[in-house]
């Protein structure tokens, strides 16, 4: 393994992700993995790489790396005004970088969370099965990174670089997100269901955890209390207030509240990477549950 | 009456399964069973809790209805056979009520009208089972605590309950595995290790275990080994 790059201005959020870590959730283990999984797939094709190879995470910006070791790299996710050597960088791209080149990452307009890759994948150590990061739980596989921290895999040069085609790109200004039919949903009311689909939420706060939504109309519940039960990213829950969260990887396991859905996979990447304050839409793509 | 299972979906690759309620005392067991039949079926997740069972699967290479019907079947068999077909575990626990390690036994034994040696006998009386894992990794529910000991969960849940830490919150009981912020009645403390993922220990508890614990004194806390 070589040093390709060194840490030396670190984002809020840097850390090692791959698609999450299955088969411990009822041990509490959060699935974690890539907030954007539809931004960390299309890196690792740019690649050639193994679907699961681990890449950097950055949000919301900062992020400051020299490299090491001359290898190639790609860049996904939300648009954080990357440079080599101030010189811009194509999103969605796999671009090669030499040995002390300055790679940078300022901050984006639109979405939160952006992604490295590099050919070959970072080399760590999972846990678990896995090399997701899951700050909550103190799990930091190939270690916590800060300044001065190295990231390590093989030096390998591509001989080809190639671009994700436009057509292909997700639409992070997109509004409407989908949403199934899951756990509570019969148990809602016809006006609650509706309610969800018929107005506008604004993202009131937004993390690993969940996505917090204020509702204009709040979201009733008349079902009374129900047993903890368990919990996947995606989930809608319905807490009191009537204001929507949707879990997202680092959610925890269990839980007590009504759900009323599920946003779908691809959905639940484009909603992690709404902004604070952005609005969206929730769509039920179908109302039929057997 | 043979058991039956409801089951709803949770999305494009998982569903959820119900245990009729209320929830009896031998659902933890019955869970159990079935976690281990579901992952059998290829279930990539399972988390069974009181009485539901949430299934993940791959969904190439399975199909929410053929797998409730997997479960439906070995649930009714289960019901046959009387005893659910998997081993019986004992834990049995050490916990010091005392001092610094039992900062809400005083104000609890208050509300409950009791003595703090009351509380403690009640407290270490049962076997209890675990009903439930998660919140963090490593943490059991334990179901039920006496009803004279019930109380409800702390209006301000503390910031950082230490690891070890035994708290109460309605009729369930259970063991802090780690540090964490957390709102559970806290009357004791374990010396024992609950969750050293650095040594290989993810937790000690399964669905279905029973757990019982024993007093002990604040020398015994301060000079336990783990493998007494």
């Amino acid at each position: 393994m070589t040093e390709l790059f060194v840490i030396e201005k670190l984002a809020p959020i840097t850390q090692y992700q791959d698609l999450g870590r299955f088969g411990q959730l009822h041990q509490g283990f959060s699935h974690s993995g890539a907030m954007d999984s539809m931004a960390f797939s299309i890196n690792n094709r740019l690649l050639g790489n193994p679907k699961n190879a681990t890449q950097l995470e950055i949000a919301p910006g900062g992020l400051q790396l020299r490299v090491l070791a001359d290898c190639t790299i790609a860049i996904s996710g939300a648009y954080l005004r990357p440079t080599l050597n101030d010189s811009p960088l194509i999103n969605f791209c796999a671009t090669p970088v030499k040995a002390k080149d300055i790679l940078s990452f300022s901050f984006a307009k639109v979405g939160q969370y952006a992604y490295l890759a590099v050919a070959g994948g970072f080399s760590v150590t999972p846990f678990l099965g896995s090399t997701a990061t899951t700050k909550r739980l103190a799990i930091h596989p190939g270690g916590e990174l800060k300044v001065t921290s190295k990231l390590y895999g093989a030096a390998t040069r591509l001989e080809q670089c190639q671009g994700e085609p436009r057509q292909h790109l997700p639409d992070y200004r997109y509004k409407v997100i989908s949403v199934l039919p899951a756990f509570q949903y019969k148990k809602f009311s016809k006006q609650a269901i509706q309610q969800l689909e018929n107005q506008h939420f604004t993202v009131q706060s937004s993390d690993r955890m969940g996505t917090r939504l204020s509702a204009q109309k709040a979201i009733q519940w008349h079902g009374g209390e129900i047993l903890s039960e368990g919990l996947i990213p995606g989930a809608i829950q319905i807490p009191p207030d009537g204001n929507p969260v949707v879990l997202q990887k680092d959610s925890q396991s269990i839980g007590g509240y009504p759900k009323i859905g599920i946003v779908t996979a691809d959905a639940l990447s484009l909603l992690a990477q709404k902004q604070v304050r952005e609005s969206v839409r929730l769509k039920w793509l179908s109302n039929l549950i057997d | 009456m043979p058991l039956s299972l409801t089951a709803v979906t949770a999305g494009e690759n998982a569903i959820m399964c119900y245990l009729p309620k209320p929830v009896r005392d031998d659902y933890p067991l019955i869970l159990n069973h079935l976690s281990t039949i579901a992952r059998q079926s290829g279930a990539t997740d399972v988390v069974p809790a009181y009485n539901s069972l949430l299934v993940v699967f791959d969904k190439k290479t399975q199909t929410a209805p053929s797998l409730i019907k997997r479960l439906q079947t070995a649930l009714t068999l289960t019901k046959q056979t009387a005893k659910p077909p998997n081993r019986q575990r004992l834990m049995r626990i050490p916990v010091c009520y005392e001092g610094k390690f039992a900062p809400d036994l005083a104000e609890l034994a208050q509300t409950a009208k009791l003595e703090t040696a009351e509380v403690i006998a009640k407290h270490s009386a049962p076997t209890y089972r675990v009903a439930c894992l998660g919140f963090i990794p490593g943490f059991a529910f334990l179901g039920y605590v006496d009803d004279a000991i019930a109380i409800p969960r702390r209006a301000n849940p503390r910031p950082q309950v230490v690891a070890g830490s035994i708290g109460i919150a309605g009729r369930q009981t259970g063991a802090y595995p780690a540090d964490s912020p957390g709102g559970w009645n806290i009357i004791g403390r374990t010396p024992k290790r609950l969750y050293a993922p650095e040594q290989g220990l993810i937790s000690c508890f399964e669905i279905g275990d029973s757990v019982e614990f024993y007093a002990i004194s604040t020398t015994e806390f301060t000079s336990w080994r783990e493998n007494d």
